[in-house]
């Protein structure tokens, strides 16, 4: 394999991981949850 | 004592959609053994937005062959709910929930043998003015009991089908489908008269809700007796200045009416499930106790109970560890076979390293617990299904409420044997918040099985000529024993700093015991190998390919660098440089720095971190060489590094640390904050390094080595 390609996908690898979990914490973010008033949830 | 839903019920839309029938219960009625017989595999788990309550969805097809969505919602005793769970299930019931769809049909689960205490949930959902069908389960029991039902008695008396079925044995499924499918845009059943001034006041209430809100008249006046009916102040939903007002004044109308408006609609429904329950069934004469009866008299004995509880714990264990031993071991040859796989077809290069040392290690490394994990569950399905879970909760609650934890914290420990993940959420159970959070704080001190990779190798390190099983086990058992200790410390500790107040009450439902069914208890270890699989697939998989990045860039410049040297290099090796002075007194040095920094997103990556330092490949005859090198690495003045102390300093360093992303991530969502896991990983790091610091300095003090 030529070491450009095998750089290119690795580099696309790293990437993609990187972009991977920051998608996936940002889209953790709670909804919003009118049915609760806290009452029942810790922390909230 | 029965009044007609008289509202009249809205024009259905025309347009063709999914039915939905959304399956409400007890707890214990059988709910999701019922569910799993109507759908099969067709199922999709996810979670309701905004809270961590587990969603299962499944499609079945109706006596005409119609789809319908079916709806497994958390079992509850009544819509004056006390835990996250319950009050997903009343606000779908509700219609609160913008992400669920009011259902169409609601499946009622009634557990035959105990038709009273269940009916006065029938009561409450029937208020909601939804087509209703009763699912009369488990009959075979009730019969057993010398309970003698009459269906088309309660039928009658409750205006909707009830079907008599045994959901373990797929008996009455049929006829629950015909009548699920006959209830479609049919009448709402019958409900509780309340007296005269709270049906006024809760019309008038009602009225405001559909001028307001826009809501059903059936929702809207369920809605109404809900509020008027609750504590004032604990309505956990928006209220608008109107319909505030409208509330108060409600409630003092029946204040002057000399009516007490929580007594009086719990009265009336439990005269109109009396009358039920007369109507529909009786007692044969039978002997006085029970099966179960008399079986609880040895498994909740003082002293047999306890026996018992240790012996299942230890068949539980020791199947655990050594018959999931065989299928791990097909796992790593498997693993094996894909690299040599991957390595004659891709070529040698930086790529094939990210898969075979990133990727192929990283979640092959994870992989290999899933058979501990499925046979966990198959332990945790089995002890639930057969009814002894509840006594097991019995038994430990004195235990536990000595260190001040809840008994339902039992099964979130139990469960974090296996992994913290599924402990942490089965903390939804427990109704006081602040057993909840006690209980989160400490699961993950509890062993899980990512640490016993770290545990077999530095036990091998420690003990490399002892051939003798007995020994190993010895020291892992005292890592058990010493973590579980560590979790009742702490849990002890933050309910009289922390989290002081009112210890809750155990409140226990002793379900009857039951034969479990294969069927259900497979189908919950295949839904959990999926979920446990995806995450393995995904986050684990991405950080896998991160954490192989750190450890492998910048590159030597010298292109004849051993590993170990091109490690030291890395971006991971700095930062085990960095660290050393912080892990110095612990008597590590930057190599074990790597071990633990690239090891906090999951704690078994050290194995796989010490294996690279050492230039080990991967394989059974490598543990030993791995073993080997480990054991012969010297610090600078010739000493062992791996010396007996170090070793033991590093069991308790990962008994006590907090080294799981995964956990961290969950704790954030099921406290729906970080504060709390960045709390957690703040004292269980802190624990950890004076854990370690105490091993090895008082044992260097002490002379040992």
């Amino acid at each position: 394999m030529p070491a450009l390609l095998d750089e290119l996908l690795v580099a696309a690898a790293v990437l993609g991981a990187v972009i991977y979990l920051t998608v996936r914490l940002r889209r953790r973010k709670p909804a919003r949850n009118d049915s609760c008033s806290g009452s029942c949830c810790p922390g909230k | 004592m029965t009044a007609p839903n008289t509202i009249a019920r809205p024009e259905r839309p025309q347009e063709t959609r999914t039915i939905t029938v959304a399956i409400a219960g007890n707890p214990n009625c059988g709910k999701s053994t019922l569910f799993n017989a109507l759908t099969g595999l067709r199922q999709k788990i996810g979670n309701y937005p905004g809270v961590t309550v587990e969603k299962k969805v499944g499609r079945f097809r109706g006596s005409h062959g119609e789809p319908m969505d079916l709806l497994d919602l958390p079992g509850t005793y009544s819509l004056h709910t006390r835990s996250p769970d319950e009050a997903v299930t009343r606000d779908v019931l509700l219609g609160r929930r913008a992400d669920t769809p009011r259902p169409d049909v609601i499946l009622c689960v009634v557990d035959a043998s105990n038709l009273e205490r269940n009916l006065y949930l029938v009561a409450q959902l029937a208020e909601l003015g939804l087509p209703m069908v009763v699912a009369l389960n488990m009959v075979d029991l009730a019969e057993r009991n010398g309970i003698v039902l009459q269906p088309d008695a309660l039928a009658k008396g409750l205006g909707c089908p009830v079907v008599p079925c045994v959901a373990s044995t797929r008996k009455g499924l049929v006829e629950l489908r015909q009548a699920i499918t006959r209830q479609v845009g049919g009448e709402a059943p019958n409900r509780t008269s309340f007296p005269g001034a709270l049906e006024t006041a809760a019309a008038q209430v009602a009225e405001c809700l559909v001028a307001e809100e826009a809501l059903n008249p059936r929702a809207a006046f369920a809605e109404a007796l809900l509020l008027i009916t609750n504590r004032r102040g604990s309505t956990d939903r928006k209220i608008s200045p109107v319909l505030a007002s409208r509330i108060e004044s409600a409630c003092t109308d029946l204040e002057k009416a000399g009516v007490d408006r929580v007594s009086a609609a719990v009265n009336a429904r439990y005269d109109w499930v009396h009358a039920l329950t007369s109507a529909a069934s009786h007692s044969r004469a039978t002997s006085s106790s029970t099966v179960s009866d008399r079986l609880d008299t040895w498994l909740t004995h003082r002293i047999w109970g306890w026996l018992f509880f240790i012996g299942v714990m230890t068949a539980m264990f020791f199947t655990i560890f050594r018959v999931a031993e065989i299928p791990m071991g097909w796992i790593e040859s498997g693993q094996g076979t894909v690299a040599e796989w991957i390595e004659s077809i891709v070529p040698e290069g930086d790529f094939r390293n990210l898969i075979i040392d990133g990727v192929l290690a990283g979640v092959g490394g994870v992989v290999i617990f899933l058979p501990q994990i499925l046979i966990l569950f198959f332990f945790i399905g089995l002890l639930e299904d057969t009814g002894y879970m509840a006594r097991a909760a019995f038994i430990i609650d004195r235990l536990m409420n000595k260190v001040g934890l809840h008994g339902k914290s039992f099964v979130p420990m139990l469960s974090s044997f296996a992994c913290a993940i599924p402990g942490i959420m089965a903390t939804r159970t427990i109704e006081n918040p602040k057993d909840r959070l006690v209980t989160i704080l400490v699961a993950p001190l509890v062993s899980c099985s990512a640490r016993l990779p770290v545990y077999s190798l530095m036990v091998a390190v420690l003990l490399p000529n002892t051939l003798n099983s007995w020994g190993k086990a010895g020291i892992m058992l005292c890592m058990y024993l010493f973590s579980l200790t560590a979790a009742f410390t702490m849990a002890w500790i933050f309910r009289r700093t922390l989290f002081k107040g009112e210890r809750s009450l155990l409140l226990l439902e002793m379900p009857p015991y039951r034969l479990p069914s294969l069927r259900v208890t497979l189908h919950r270890m295949w839904e959990r190998s999926g979920i446990f699989l995806r995450r393995a697939g995904t986050v684990i998989l991405a950080i896998s390919v991160i954490i192989w990045a750190m450890s492998t860039y910048p590159k030597p410049s010298d292109p004849d660098a051993t590993p170990s040297q091109a490690l030291a290099g890395s971006v991971a090796g700095k930062l085990g440089h960095l660290i050393e002075p912080a892990i110095a007194p612990l008597g590590y040095d930057w190599k074990i720095g790597i071990g633990i920094i690239s090891s906090f997103a999951a704690r078994e990556v050290f194995v796989g971190t010490m294996s690279v330092i050492y230039s080990i490949g991967n394989g059974e005859e490598d543990t030993a060489a791995l073993r080997d090198a480990m054991r012969a690495e010297t610090r600078k003045d010739g000493s062992p590094l791996f010396s007996p102390l170090v070793c033991v300093g590093l069991m308790v360093f990962y008994v006590l640390a907090m080294q799981c992303l995964s956990t961290l991530v969950v704790v954030r969502r099921e406290t729906n904050s970080w504060k709390w896991p960045l709390f957690q990983l703040g004292y269980m790091s802190l624990l950890a390094w004076l854990g370690a610091f105490l091993v090895y300095q008082v044992g260097t003090l002490l002379g040992f080595s």
